[in-house]
């Protein structure tokens, strides 16, 4: 059976959550602060105590039929004793009915457990910010939509990420050539020279996230990188408090695929630059071992933000770190067609109105 | 009978030298040395292949004599449907040069040729032949020109308003010539504004760049994409390159003629059979 952990005050006994701004365990009620450096042995102390509620929560799953709660967990929440439903993946989310933020402290255990996490930077204030900075700008964006900007849903999401080590070592060969222009009083020559040009060597990468969850469409969380890994920090359960936050649904293995083409791609990448000097360079074949692999797992803080808009659901993703956000918007189609037919009337204008005048000189 | 027939000999050989009055259509004219037409009365209208109307005659006549007084330069038409086994530009000298064109002591002036066998015009049958100043002032390309401008009018048989057209144009290019710089190359006149055209090319223009304008601002609105490469998590200076060669194979040289762009400007000139000094162009 999981554990279910929440963060009380020791204070005053409310609900504290990890603030994105101090790097800290704040409590909203008094504002006492908790350092970063106290959350391990703070982690530890709750840990202990979690013991003496153990069997208190065993009975409440078994009036479940069979199947019915397959892919559904359900916890007691120890602020209000109301409960919480999960699915299977859910590792850190609010009680529905008093709001108090809860960490499911199983979905973490022994090999589930994390090894970095990168705490969140940015609050939800800066990915409202952010998203309203990301409606700027564009001027095929519907006014409707700028103007009706009411975001159904903002969470800020610790998305599971399989981050991958690798060494490679390459081996690629490159058709590349060389062109000479020169003329004499009758004819223009051209000289094309081919070689066969041989690169091997090595590059080694680092953290190389994939997306371990299935409810994160990959896409997305591939378009807020880059992650910056030099800020991770072991993993504490007290940083994901007040957030949500699953445990990765797609292992290490199905995950490597992923990471390899992209590797490989930086490999054939990086090794062209060396290839310098030439006209054209084309690569004709190429070897690319992958050595020393390594998957690390760690949570990388995302905010979610959801709003619809005739009755289409639209998703924005920003990075929990670097403040980067992404999401597609909807095409405002007579703006298109004004703009087209403006800028094609104008230009035409214009360019009508220079070759009259060349022709007048 | 010897006699009869060395006096008719030598009437012939006469007639060679003097040349004898004959009819050929209405123009009186006597075939002077290298057999070159002489006529009998000169004029600035030589209807030879007779593709002119009286009237049109009197009427083209009149604007050839008035501008080529006033230009003091001799502006010449001469239609024929025969070239006697000469070229045009033989035919166009000796008939300017033995007819005796030309104002002052370098004969200025100019003739148009039109060779219209059996009463059809077809292209290439016309030459201009200058002279004296007419060389300076239509140029090799001031004749192709001219040509381009009346041409569609000579194939449509429209032989008046071609001709009155031509004798339009020298007297622009005299003028033109006149105030120092002649039409050439890169200075011809200018035709009418191409106005269905430009307007149609400009809106093509606007169109594409419209089109790649809002297709940038369609873009904008889609930020969700994949990466393809995981450049971000190389780590610092871990490129090596253990081996590199370079390795030449081969090469090649194409070889490809200059395109010949030698209009550099200006008239050619020879020398007719006449010892004159001739520019000229046919078209």
């Amino acid at each position: 059976m999981s554990e279910l952990m929440e963060y009380k005050c020791p204070c005053c006994g409310g609900e504290i959550a990890f603030d994105p701004n101090s790097q800290k365990l704040q409590c909203p009620y008094c504002g006492t602060e908790f350092e970063a450096e106290a959350l391990a042995s703070y982690d530890e102390a709750l840990n202990n105590m979690q013991e003496d509620d153990m069997q208190w929560e065993t009975s409440p799953g078994s009036q479940w039929d069979n199947g019915e709660a397959d892919g559904l967990k359900a916890y007691v929440c120890k602020s209000c004793g109301g409960e919480i439903v999960g699915d299977e993946n859910t590792a850190a989310t609010a009680c529905p009915y008093c709001g108090s933020p809860v960490v499911m402290t199983g979905q973490f255990s022994g090999a589930l457990k994390p090894d970095y996490v990168i705490p969140f930077k940015l609050d939800k204030e800066a990915a409202k910010k952010a998203l309203n900075e990301h409606y700027k700008g564009k001027r095929l964006l519907p006014k409707i939509f700028k103007d009706q900007n009411h975001i159904d849903e903002i969470k800020g999401v610790y998305v599971p990420f399989w981050l991958f080590d690798a060494d490679a070592d390459a081996e690629i060969r490159y058709k590349a050539t060389k062109t000479r222009f020169w003329s004499d009083s009758r004819y223009n020559y051209t000289e094309t020279s081919y070689f066969l040009v041989m690169r091997e060597g090595a590059l080694a990468f680092e953290h190389v996230p994939v997306d371990g969850s299935t409810k994160m469409e990959a896409e997305l969380m591939e378009s807020i990188e880059p992650f910056d890994f030099s800020e991770a920090v072991d993993f504490k359960t007290a940083y994901l408090a007040g957030y949500m936050a699953d445990k990765y649904d797609v292992d290490a293995e199905h995950s490597i695929d992923r990471a390899n083409e992209r590797i490989k791609k930086s490999t054939e990448q990086a090794f062209a630059s060396t290839v310098i000097g030439y006209d054209t360079c084309i690569p004709e074949s190429t070897a690319i071992q992958l050595n020393n692999g390594k998957a690390k797992y760690a949570l990388y803080p995302v905010w979610i933000l959801n709003t619809t808009w005739n009755d289409q659901k639209y998703t924005f993703a920003m990075n929990g770190q670097t403040g980067k956000l992404v999401g597609d918007l909807p095409v405002d189609k007579s703006a298109y067609w004004k703009w087209l037919i403006g800028l094609t009337a104008l230009i035409g204008a214009v360019a009508f109105g220079i070759s009259y005048l060349l022709w007048l000189l | 009978m010897k006699k009869i027939i060395t006096a008719f000999m030598l009437t012939l050989a006469l007639a060679g030298a003097l040349g004898i009055t004959a009819a050929a259509e209405d123009i009186e004219h006597t075939i002077g040395e290298n057999s070159t037409i002489i006529l009998s009365e000169p004029t600035r209208l030589a209807d030879m292949a007779d593709v002119l109307t009286d009237d049109e005659e009197s009427s083209l006549l009149s604007y050839l004599d008035e501008v080529s007084e006033r230009q003091q330069m001799d502006v010449v038409v001469v239609t024929i449907d025969s070239t006697d086994g000469k070229s045009l530009m033989e035919y166009a000298d000796d008939f300017y040069d033995y007819n005796g064109y030309g104002f002052g002591e370098n004969n200025d002036g100019l003739l148009l040729l039109v060779n219209i066998p059996d009463s059809t015009y077809s292209q290439g049958n016309s030459w201009i032949s200058t002279t004296g100043y007419g060389i300076t002032a239509f140029t090799d390309e001031g004749i192709q020109y001219i040509g381009r401008q009346i041409t569609p009018a000579l194939l449509e048989g429209e032989y008046e308003t071609a001709f009155l057209e031509f004798v339009t144009l020298c007297d622009d290019f005299i003028t033109q010539a006149d105030s120092g710089t002649p039409y050439d190359v890169g200075s011809l006149p200018k035709g009418d504004f191409p106005l269905v055209r430009n307007l149609l090319i400009s809106l093509g223009i606007g169109l594409v760049i419209a089109l790649i304008a809002t297709g940038i601002m369609r873009a904008q609105l889609k930020s969700v994409k994949s990466q393809y490469q995981a450049a971000d998590y190389v780590k610092k200076d871990s490129l090596k390159v253990n081996k590199a060669r370079d390795i030449f194979l081969y090469s090649h040289v194409d070889a490809t003629e200059k395109a010949d762009d030698s209009t550099s400007g200006g008239s050619d000139t020879h020398i007719s059979s006449s010892d004159t000094t001739h520019g000229g162009g046919g078209f």
